[in-house]
């Protein structure tokens, strides 16, 4: 040691310090005595040469950990080197160093940093700004304080560099988005002047135009003119043409593109007409594919005094041109072999190999079922180290193929806890890019109400009352000169204006959510043929009416009320939203140049997305396309889609102690104690590698030009990701693969890559099945049961009651008695839920079968509705008999099912029941009026007029007051009505020798305002018969026979379902006997019988009568006794008739699985009901 | 089971050579002609098509960015490429090879991402990325997931359906004409309605939809000929 700081410092050096017994601080004392000697300073200290025996030891114990040794040695290379080129050379100083370490690369480059005067200005060019971020803290925060380091990437540069000639030549800077625009109207113009032939079987697909920008920006960096690529077969003539007008349109609008920037700000620098860039600069693993980036970093570089560059070794293009720009070879540090993490980084896609060695604990190889179990393993990983004491923001996750890996990556970081940071490329999707896009499809679609809905479901509604924000924000874009700070501010405004803690269960939004009825859209109906904002106006009023009507039936106490009244509100809160907005839809041009469109489109965003921001800096990018035009509405969504589509959240600055996320690209320059790179799966990691569609290689390999991309070079920067990812790694690189393809349900084995990472790390190619065996038995778990093998290494609760849950269930229950008892104590719900699914399978009735063995206050409760102290309708009654838990969430609970949206094809029965009843009601009336009855089949014509006038009146005011969907649909439904209650009448006329319609509609027992239509002969009491049983409802005709004898019938607009002979059908048909009774209670006569007609074509007309007599009457006795009882003694369990659970709608609360469960329960408490089912 | 047990168990001694050695060494050396394999699952198909491509590799016949090996699932184009990449390093440090052969080996390396190892889906797949203006789609086409295919259907389907209810046509009036039986007790299939009979109708054309057009632009390909020359 004392050998190797001698050899790098010589006798020059005193190495004396009080401050630090830490080696990195003796380095750096190290350092600054050396630069204080350069500078011809006394550094004023004696010169012990040798270390006292605690500070050696120190340094000993510190240079046992591989990385340390690999970061003091390249410090010490450095030193060395730059000491002897400063002595040889006062003028330009560049240095090259290349490693496949990165933390080699790194430590050279802050011990460069180092070197230099802390107030001395300095140019860091990163190829993102994350790594000279995090360079220029490490280095503030070992060496204190510094002035003047200014950090760029190469784009900003060209664009800093290249703004004041722009502004003198009044040009303005294009980004990807904006060539599109151009592209698109060039693509649109060569078309129709047939330039483009051979496009144009596809030049008109959406695709396409962003195609040509991809090929465009290709030949533009590689300085290739369309003349040349005229002289190429097959489509040369075709892309000259489109290139020769791209550049023409944007010459005309005045438009740089890329490439021209970087041309002007080379120019700019070769003229000398820059100043300020005549100072040392560090090139930090920069990337250097681009002939562009290549040209301004050689012209910037020479200028400057003193150069330190750093390269990944591998990244040849990059160490070919900055040897060639530094006129140096670069110092190599070729590492040891002595890990297998360095092993790997060394080896990895060379053709050496280390000896043959096992794999240590620096790298590990895993598989796991599925991107999201593998997400989750990478967090149990990230737990286990911080619980050894490593930081969070030491580790950092690279992902090749972000879109497959991010949300599972976030979501399971979010489970452990773990906080995370996000660099650009895998952060999350900003959701205003799609709310635009959605009401631009809206406004596409005609107005379309499910695009609309889509627009909503994205929650970008905003507050109402908000004032609009500033409609104009800064673009983001590299080539916008502007600075990243500024775009910073602008990004996290979003997150605090968007912000909506307060819940107000009145407001009409809910984190940017729209209160609207549930599946509103569907009601809406958005047949293309049909649209407009006037059918929106028509359509929500008709809802309205038809929510209010439905609330109308209902009494105030009833629980189905206050739903309807929310969601009357909620309906009002979309109206009031929805239409002013549709309107402002309706009015958008459908052509205008672009200046317009990004006037009427920044109203919109303004008007309608709640964190507006993101958008807005898009639509800035269009700025200079104003002239532009006119364009059409789809132009403008084929430009946008495919940038809001994929629009993120711009990233905060990264907070200490979070985990790093980024794509695996932004390993360059940076480094991290443990690496997880995830996917190492065929077609993720490497990706499928393929030709430029409209530029094949073999056309790139005829024009000859430098840096256009080919297969070659695709494949060496998909190698180079895994060298640079593993290259950031200082102790542990964690490489792994999903097995399985959860999203398509498919295999998937690993790629080569991971072959390739163990042939480097151990020194010997391991064979497929070797390599599956081997990652499997590292890593076990299914995905049927997503838990740890030890409950200790839970990331959550979930996994760890799942582990302690999978280890009980394969033992002996006896012997782990109490084991998973602690989730009785989790949560009260917990408790409930887990006690009531054991009392439900157990074979004695329980609570948890329903209302079972109720307490006092419950008993109590149930006391109120006892038969004989509330009226029930016959209808509720009937449900008993069908299951008493029914019968008691429908008639006691009031509990109301869910309405489900019915389809449109068919006029919804509920109406159609409605209108029937309403149409005879009436046609009866006015028949009885005017003396019609009994009906004389000879005078069928004129009731026929009199039907069908009643039809149409009705069914008008049906249709005006609730706007039908589809008129077809509801002329249909008319028309079947018609002909239904024509033969309904005919049938009247046919038995009116028998039986004379004689009252209609006749209620009891229901209050004024829900009887629509009454008989004059109605009463509001409710009627008692039979012993006490009190019932409430509405008779729908009452016929009389010449002897004075009395029919009641019940109208039924469905399917017969009671059999023929039926008397009660085992307590389900208790209308006809209990309205009889009623009807004879009221009306004072007796009843001869009761009808259960089905009055439609669906019912066939079928009559079910039941006489009136004792038999009857005991039978109905029979049941009302036994709800009397059950009632009584509080027992009204799920005991559903069987098949009985397949039509419940109430299926929902007890599960499909209740006819099963309580057959095994005893009979004896049931035995009333059983009986009651075996009644004829 | 190892060939070890197997002859363990039998107690006989297996032949030290297979019975159809010499068509296996057909496989490996006959490289200037088609061949059609056929053989039992397990027999080493894979492994002789791996032999071969090694050996028209070493022989100077091929460079891997123009081979095209194609198999039905993903897991087995998977184990072929990744057994290609073993057998390639293999014969790289295999000294008892030529050094010319060991060197194509070696330049063969870089070029293991550009093989066209994969399934017959993703082969067709990578073709019309690459020459979508020949092919006539979107350069920059998607594969609709099942999932969201499913969903497009429905929307555009809803939309025809709606747009045929405004105005259909008679044989969707036909159809709408017909009653939807209602649920009853005991049913065991549920009625899709007119609705459903025609979206199941519809999603039938979309599942199994055929192109009879030709597939080659060519007017003077002959395509069963062509196909006899290669498997004669």
């Amino acid at each position: 040691l004392n050998q190797l700081l001698e050899s790098a410092f010589g006798k020059h050096l005193a190495i004396h310090s009080s401050k630090s017994d830490h080696p990195r601080g003796l380095i750096m004392e190290a350092q600054k005595h050396a630069q204080a000697r350069h500078e011809g300073k006394s550094t004023g200290v004696a010169a012990p040469t040798s270390m006292c025996s605690r500070r050696a030891q120190c340094l000993q114990d510190w240079l046992r950990n591989e990385s340390a040794r690999t970061e003091i040695t390249a410090w010490i290379c450095l030193i060395m080197k730059g000491e002897k080129s400063h002595l040889e050379s006062e003028t330009t100083i560049a240095h090259l160093f290349v490693s496949s370490i990165g933390t080699a690369r790194l430590a050279a480059a802050r011990s460069w940093l180092h070197a230099m005067p802390t107030d001395a200005e300095i140019l860091i060019i990163a190829t993102h700004m994350q790594a000279a971020n995090e360079l220029t803290r490490t280095v503030v925060s070992e060496g204190g304080s510094r002035f003047g380091v200014q950090r760029l990437t190469p784009g900003q540069l060209a664009s800093r560099i290249a703004a004041p000639e722009l502004a003198r030549r009044e040009l303005a800077p294009s980004t990807s988005l904006s060539l599109a625009a151009v592209v698109a109207r060039a693509v649109h113009r060569a078309l129709e002047e047939g330039r483009i032939d051979r496009f144009a079987g596809v030049a008109r697909r959406p695709g396409f135009a962003h195609a040509v920008v991809q090929t465009f920006e290709d030949l533009r960096a590689a300085g290739v003119l369309p003349g040349r690529v005229r002289d190429l077969a097959g489509s040369g003539k075709s892309l000259a043409a489109l290139q020769g007008a791209i550049e023409d349109e944007m010459e005309r609008l005045k438009l740089v593109d890329r490439a021209a920037i970087f041309e002007i700000a080379i120019a700019e620098l070769a003229k000398d007409n820059v100043s300020g860039v005549e100072m040392p600069i560090l090139l930090l693993d920069l990337a250097l594919e681009d002939p562009l980036v290549q040209r301004l970093i050689a012209t910037i570089t020479e200028r400057s005094p003193r150069i330190l560059a750093t390269a990944a070794e591998g990244d040849r293009t990059a160490i070919q041109a900055l040897s060639a720009m530094l006129g140096t070879s670069g110092k190599v540090l070729a590492g040891e072999d002595a890990s297998s993490l360095s092993c790997l980084q060394r080896h990895l896609f060379e053709e050496t190999a280390p000896e043959a060695r096992q794999l240590d604990d620096s790298v590990s190889l895993s598989s796991w079922p599925g991107e999201a179990r593998e997400c989750i393993e990478i967090a149990r990983r990230m737990q286990a180290e911080a619980a050894k004491g490593m930081p969070f923001d030491h580790m950092a996750v690279f992902l090749r193929a972000p879109g497959a890996y991010r949300a599972d990556l976030e979501e399971a970081l979010r489970r452990a806890s773990i906080p995370a940071w996000f660099a650009v490329g895998t952060t999350r999707p900003d959701p205003s890019g799609r709310a635009l896009l959605a009401l631009l499809a809206c406004k596409a679609e005609g107005l379309s109400a499910r695009r609309f809905a889509e627009y909503v479901s994205l929650a970008q509604v905003p507050q109402p009352g908000e004032p609009a924000e500033d409609s104009w924000t800064a673009p983001q874009h590299e080539l916008m000169p502007i600075s990243a700070e500024a775009i910073e501010t602008d990004g996290n405004d979003d997150q605090v204006q968007g912000e909506n803690p307060i819940f107000d269960p009145r407001s009409a939004t809910l984190a940017g959510t729209l209160r609207a009825p549930w599946r509103w859209e569907r009601l809406l109906v958005d047949a293309a043929v049909i649209g407009g904002a006037d059918r929106w106006r028509r359509r929500l009023a008709g809802l309205a009416a038809e929510l209010s009507a439905r609330r109308g039936e209902l009494n105030d106490n009833d629980a189905h009320a206050a739903s309807l009244e929310r969601t009357a509100a909620d309906l009002e809160h979309l109206r009031e939203f929805a239409l002013p907005l549709v309107e402002r839809l309706a009015t958008l041009p459908s052509e205008a140049t672009w200046a317009d469109w990004l006037l009427h489109l920044r109203a919109l965003v303004a008007a309608a997305i709640r964190q507006p921001s993101g958008v807005l800096s898009v639509l800035a990018e269009l700025e200079p396309m104003g002239p532009v035009g006119p364009v059409d509405l789809a132009t403008v969504q084929h430009v946008l889609t495919p940038r809001l589509r994929e629009l993120t959240v711009f990233p905060e600055t990264r907070p200490n102690g979070a985990v790093f996320v980024g794509p695996v690209e932004t390993a360059r320059g940076l480094e991290f104690d443990i690496v997880f790179v995830p996917g190492l799966a065929e077609k993720l990691f490497p990706q499928r590698i393929l030709q430029d569609p409209l530029l094949p290689d073999h056309a790139r390999l005829l024009l000859g030009a430098p840096g256009l991309a080919t297969q070659d070079s695709r494949v060496a920067a998909e190698r180079l990701a895994l060298r640079l990812a593993a290259g950031a790694a200082k102790q542990h690189l964690a490489l792994s693969w999903p097995r399985i393809d959860i999203d398509n349900a498919r295999p998937r084995v690993p790629s080569f890559y991971a072959l390739e990472a163990l042939r480097a790390a151990e020194g010997r190619l391991p064979g497929f099945d070797e390599i599956t065996s081997r990652a499997e038995l590292s890593a076990s778990g299914s995905p049927g049961w997503p838990a740890p093998e030890r409950p200790q290494d839970a990331i959550d609760d979930s996994e760890y009651d799942l582990s302690v849950l999978a280890r009980l269930k394969d033992t002996d229950p006896a012997a782990n008695t109490g084991a998973a008892a602690y989730l009785l104590s989790a949560n009260p719900y917990l408790r409930r839920a887990l006690r009531a699914r054991a009392r439900r399978w157990i074979r004695r009735w329980t609570s948890a079968d329903g209302l079972v063995e109720p307490d006092e206050e419950a008993l109590a409760a149930l006391a109120r509705h006892r038969i004989g102290a509330r009226p029930f309708s016959p209808t509720s009654l009937e449900n008993f008999s069908a299951c008493p838990y029914r019968f008691l969430l429908q008639a006691i609970h009031g509990l109301r099912p869910r309405e489900e949206i019915e389809a449109i094809e068919t006029l919804d029965p509920l109406t159609r029941g409605a209108l029937i009843h309403e149409i005879q009601f009436r046609v009866l009336t006015v028949l009885r009026d005017h003396g019609h009855l009994p009906l004389d089949p000879k005078r069928l014509d004129t009731a026929f007029a009199h039907l069908d006038a009643e039809v149409t009146h009705v069914s008008e005011e049906y249709r005006e007051r609730f706007a039908p969907a589809i008129l077809r649909v509801w002329e249909d439904g008319i028309d079947a009505i018609r002909i239904d209650m024509r033969e309904w009448l005919r049938r009247i006329a046919e038995a009116a020798g028998e039986w004379i319609p004689h009252r209609f509609e006749l209620a009891f027992g229901l209050p004024e305002h829900l009887r629509r239509a009454a008989d004059s002969a109605s009463v509001t009491e409710p009627v008692a018969v039979l012993d006490g049983v009190l019932l409430r409802g509405s008779i729908d005709l009452i016929e009389r026979r010449a002897d004075g004898a009395l029919r009641v019938t019940d109208n039924k607009s469905g399917k017969a379902r009671v059999e023929a002979n039926a008397v009660i059908s085992g307590g389900q048909a208790l209308q006809p006997i209990l309205y009889a009774l009623a009807a004879e209670t009221i009306l004072k006569s007796p009843v001869e019988s009761g009808r259960l007609y089905y009055c439609t074509s669906v019912g066939d007309f079928t009559e079910r009568t039941i006489a009136i007599d004792t038999k009857s009457r005991a039978e109905a006795k029979v049941a009302t006794d036994a709800i009397r009882h059950s009632i009584e003694q509080g027992f009204l369990p799920a005991a559903p008739l069987k098949d009985a659970c397949g039509f419940c709608n109430y299926r929902a609360v007890c599960g499909p699985l209740e006819y099963l469960r309580t057959s095994r329960k005893p009979t004896g408490p049931i035995a009333e009901l059983l009986a009651l089912r075996d009644r004829p | 089971v190892t060939e070890k047990d197997r002859s363990a168990a039998s107690g006989a001694k297996l032949p030290s050579v297979l019975s159809d050695a010499d068509q296996r060494e057909l496989i490996s050396s006959a490289l200037d002609c088609t061949l059609i394999v056929e053989a039992a699952a397990g027999t080493g198909k894979t492994t002789a098509l791996v032999r071969r491509i090694i050996a028209l590799l070493a022989s100077g016949r091929l460079e891997l960015d123009r081979l095209v090996s194609v198999t039905f699932t993903e897991p087995a184009a998977g184990e072929l490429k990744l057994r290609l990449r073993t057998e390639i390093e293999k014969g790289r440090l295999d000294q008892s090879r030529p050094q010319q052969e060991r060197e194509r080996l070696r330049a063969a390396l870089p070029k293991l991402e550009e093989a066209r190892v994969g399934t017959i889906h993703g082969f067709c797949s990578d073709l019309l990325r690459e020459y979508p203006i020949e092919a006539g789609v979107d350069p920059r086409f998607e594969v609709a997931p099942g999932d969201v295919a499913g969903a497009l259907f429905e929307r555009e389907f809803d939309r025809w359906f709606e747009a045929q209810l405004a105005n259909p046509d008679p044989a969707v009036r036909r159809i709408l004409r017909r009653r939807k039986r209602e649920p009853t007790f005991g049913s065991t299939t549920a009625d899709e309605g007119p609705r459903g009979q025609l979206r199941s109708a519809a999603w039938r054309l979309v599942d199994q939809r055929d192109f009879p057009a030709k597939w080659r632009a060519s007017e003077n390909f002959d395509r069963d000929r062509t196909i006899d020359v290669l498997v004669a």
